[in-house]
């Protein structure tokens, strides 16, 4: 599976991404919303893990621009709990809504699995 | 001079022949002097007049001659037997001397005459200073008199302006009277608030009766009145009105008033200084009425109030301001237990409009206002707290959960040595800690709403938080005592559930120096409340620090053991449901911690 990893924090990206890859998946990342966007399209990712507050362009602006073909997944992430939630996230675009901070990286690869299948 | 003679010799010797008769008077000039030839019948006649005369005859014996010259002693003997001519001489020696003697005569006369004068003069200025030593004297008498009586009555006045009852005055009054004989009993009658009060004396004993007013104040009235009130027959009465008609004065009598006119105009002066006196008795009592009403009002002021001289001493003060108040006078705010009170002191203005250093303490009870305040900055406290919270977390929350993940990600690795497996452990601990941290954080700081609230089964959510807690309240003895049939109450369950658990969690805590203590957890509906007691039999919270226990970040555990919001957010959250949290201070086995909550009227 190729998950596509937007956040502009460092250690979150390299976490998902080494526990993503552990799992046999193919992983890439970017550090804001308009790398994420460009990337998107070249990759072309089944699954994308999407922050909402980035520099440059921020989550929920890059879901409007997102390619819609082909169709990706997008986990919604968000450490304003306040504002988001699953309903929000799914009004904007987005199949899933994690908050942060996440309890165990394992289980959030574990929901993205459960997503795709 | 007379000279009687019946001798023609004489005649012719002295008349010098001149006709002459015995019978004839006749008078002739020599030497000023008036010589008168006389008979016998003559000389009667001359003896009559008082007219000097001679008797000149040889008949006459000497006997004769002395006894009808009225000159008894003083008389010459004229011898006819000598010549004319010193006869003539001798006779002109007789008159010079009877001249002289005349003279001498009328100048004794005119002395004994101005003495006579000079003596009625004497006597008369004599009378006149004995007439004015004598109104002198009377004058006198009477100023004695008179300065005896003023003595007397200012030696009454005196003693009556030192009377401190009525009843001294009455006494007095009547000894005075008695001093006067035909005098009787006195008795003094004052109307005051409808009624006569009505004051004599009997025995040395005051008596005082209340009667009605009298329609008139007629002496003969009076007489029967006093008569029917004293029991005993009443003597014609002298009456005395007080000069603003305030009293009467009643003095029986035994006299003719006639005689009593100086002690009837005595007693009408000696009438002022009675007024005086009981004006004063009435000024007295209106003071000490007054000074009663002051007092009262003073004493029931429901805050403590004082005045203070300049020296700082208590003058005064109410029953509020107590001991351990009074020592704290001088601080501006006097906190005692829960009670605040400001000190507000005012200087009292004399009538001068001057202070004299007096004041007045009022201790202002802001108790209530005090803990609003408190309620208040606590509040922005926490609106601020929760501000720089929210920013705070988010910038540490992204590389926290990355610091964990990837600690999480390392752990998986099977490959990883023991050593280096404790390690990144021990950093993924510490970064959940953070998060916890951050967590209780953005709790605090998040906005209370309604939204969640429900009706609530407060012994519910206690059934639910327990079983979360076994590993720490299954190493203490508990006891849960949930209360049957509670009213639900309108809550977030959520929320409560954190509460309860913060609170049986700190319990239990606070036992770790007492293993063999109790745990309880209760519910009951008292008061219109429902009310959750969460207690345990620890060290307690010390009295120093119950006021402060439930302020954000205040804690008593040791560093990275407790953020010291617990307490705080969780009185936060009861107060969002409408309720309180509070520390039972009179509980003194351990800690006891009281939820209340309002329960759920359907209507809400």
């Amino acid at each position: 599976m190729k998950i596509l990893v937007v956040d502009d924090e460092k250690l979150i990206r390299r976490s998902l991404q080494k526990a993503a890859q552990k799992k046999g998946h193919l992983v890439e990342v970017a550090e804001d919303g308009k790398i994420g966007l460009k990337i998107w399209k070249e990759f072309q990712p089944d699954l994308v893990f999407l922050d909402v507050l980035m520099p440059e362009m921020d989550g929920p602006t890059l879901l409007q621009m997102r390619p819609l073909e082909p169709a990706a997944k997008v986990i919604l992430m968000s450490a304003f709990t306040g504002k988001y939630d699953s309903d929000k996230a799914q009004k904007m675009g987005a199949d899933l809504f994690i908050p942060k901070p996440f309890e165990d990286i394992n289980e959030v690869i574990q929901v993205a699995e459960n997503l795709i299948k | 001079m007379v000279v009687f003679s019946d001798s023609e010799l004489f005649k012719s010797l002295v008349l010098d022949g001149k006709e002459s008769s015995l019978n004839l008077s006749f008078s002739m000039e020599l030497d000023n002097s008036e010589l008168i030839l006389g008979s016998q019948k003559l000389r009667s006649q001359a003896l009559e007049l008082g007219v000097p005369f001679v008797l000149v005859g040889a008949d006459f014996s000497l006997e004769e001659i002395s006894e009808s010259s009225g000159l008894h002693q003083d008389f010459s003997i004229l011898d006819l037997n000598q010549s004319p001519q010193n006869l003539k001489i001798s006779l002109q020696v007789i008159l010079e001397d009877l001249n002289r003697k005349k003279e001498e005569q009328n100048l004794r006369s005119s002395l004994i005459r101005e003495n006579d004068l000079l003596q009625g003069q004497v006597y008369k200025k004599n009378r006149e200073l004995q007439e004015q030593e004598t109104k002198r004297q009377e004058k006198s008498q009477a100023l004695r008199k008179a300065s005896t009586i003023l003595r007397k009555r200012i030696f009454f006045l005196k003693s009556l302006n030192r009377a401190m009852e009525l009843s001294e005055v009455v006494s007095m009054v009547q000894d005075e009277v008695r001093k006067t004989k035909g005098l009787g009993g006195a008795v003094l009658a004052i109307p005051q608030n409808g009624e006569v009060r009505v004051l004599y004396l009997s025995g040395r004993l005051v008596l005082e009766k209340r009667i009605k007013p009298l329609p008139g104040n007629q002496n003969g009235d009076w007489r029967q009145v006093l008569a029917n009130l004293l029991n005993r027959p009443i003597a014609p009465l002298l009456e005395f009105e007080g000069a603003k008609n305030r009293f009467l004065l009643f003095i029986e009598h035994q006299v003719p008033k006639s005689k009593l006119r100086d002690f009837i105009l005595e007693w009408k002066l000696r009438m002022v200084g009675l007024e005086l006196v009981l004006d004063r008795f009435q000024l007295e009592k209106d003071l000490s009425e007054a000074a009663l009403f002051w007092e009262k009002t003073f004493d029931g002021l429901d805050e403590p109030i004082g005045i203070f001289d300049s020296e700082q001493n208590v003058v005064r003060a109410n029953q509020l301001f107590d001991k351990e108040l009074l020592l704290k006078v001088n601080e501006e705010i006097i906190r005692r237990g829960s009670q605040v009170f400001n000190v507000e002191s005012y200087p009292i203005q004399m009538a001068r409009g001057v202070a004299e250093g007096s004041k007045v303490v009022h201790l202002s009870d802001q108790s209530s206002s005090y803990q609003l305040k408190q309620h208040i900055i606590q509040t922005e406290k926490i609106a601020a707290l929760g501000q720089l919270a929210g920013h705070i977390a988010h910038e540490l929350n992204n590389p926290l959960t990355g610091i964990r993940s990837l600690c999480q990600v390392l752990l998986a690795e099977e490959s990883l040595s023991e050593s280096f497996r404790e390690d990144v452990s021990e950093v993924e601990n510490a970064a959940h800690r953070c998060q916890k941290t951050i967590k209780n954080l953005l709790d605090y700081s998040k906005p209370h709403t309604e939204d969640r609230h429900v009706p609530t089964d407060v012994n519910e959510v206690i059934g639910n938080t327990l079983p979360l807690l076994k590993s720490l309240i299954g190493k203490f003895k508990h006891e849960v005592n949930l209360g049957e049939a509670l009213p639900k109450t309108l809550a977030d369950p959520h929320m409560l559930q954190q509460v309860i658990f913060n609170l049986v969690a700190n319990a239990c805590q606070s036992m770790e120096s007492n293993k063999k203590g109790k745990v309880m957890v209760s519910s009951f509906f008292e008061n219109d409340q429902i009310q959750i007691w969460i207690q345990d039999e620890g060290p307690g919270v010390p009295k120093k620090y119950q006021q402060k226990i439930f302020e954000p970040f205040f804690t008593t555990k040791g560093e990275g053991q407790g953020t010291g919001l617990g307490l705080s957010l969780s009185l936060n959250v009861i107060r969002s449901f409408g309720g309180n949290l509070t520390l039972d201070e009179n509980y003194e086995e351990g800690a006891r911690f009281v939820i209340e909550m309002p329960k759920w009227e359907s209507g809400d």
